[in-house]
């Protein structure tokens, strides 16, 4: 066969292949957002130091959030971008993989805010399931992380 | 082309058709896992 014939058919057909693996891991990413994560589950998540994930606490008042909330997440009341702190939004990352919680995990609410972010994930239940599983929270104002920071536990 | 690139070019190929498969049964199990939770929900 004509080597450069034969090349071109190798070049077309990885081409094609990762356009089919591109597409199914779009498909993937947006299955994913669909299925609810279990508390315990993310709590899981959060105790293996390698997970990366952003904790969004959408829940609609600051005192809320004060009292109680999943440690290491950012609040954003309400989902606004507009109306959160500077200091606040400039951590959170669209693009990054995101678990979003509200006060009882309501799916409307979740499809809602999970428009701003490529992967998002609610946690089900919200924060009352969470408190009601009795996992660690964490009661105090947002403090960004520090850049010399590192380490952290839950 | 040499023996050598030939080979390197099918293992690309048959390690990303790997993938693709992969993917694809996992999705498809992924999609009925939600559709029986959706049922189940309703």
């Amino acid at each position: 066969m004509n080597s450069k014939i034969e090349l071109g058919a190798y070049f077309t057909t990885i081409l094609v292949l990762a356009g089919l693996l591109f597409q199914e891991g779009q498909k993937r990413v947006d299955l994913q957002s669909q299925i609810s994560i279990p508390p315990q589950e993310l709590y899981k998540k959060l105790s293996n130091s390698q997970t990366k994930l952003q904790i969004i606490d959408i829940r609609s008042d600051q005192s809320s959030y004060e009292d109680a909330h999943v440690p290491g997440a950012i609040p954003l009341y309400n989902c606004d971008f507009l109306k959160g702190n500077e200091s606040t939004t400039k951590n959170i990352f669209t693009f990054a993989p995101t678990i979003i919680v509200s006060e009882n995990g309501d799916e409307n609410v979740f499809r809602d805010c999970a428009k701003n972010f490529t992967q998002a994930r609610n946690l089900a239940g919200g924060m009352a399931a969470w408190s009601e599983e009795g996992l660690p929270e964490d009661s105090s104002e947002y403090s960004p992380p520090k850049l010399s920071g590192g380490g952290g536990c839950l | 082309m040499t023996k050598t690139t030939r080979l390197v070019f099918i293992i690309a190929i048959l390690l990303m058709l790997g993938s693709f498969i992969h993917l694809k049964k996992s999705n498809s199990e992924l999609a009925q896992t939600i559709s029986q939770q959706s049922q189940v929900g309703q």
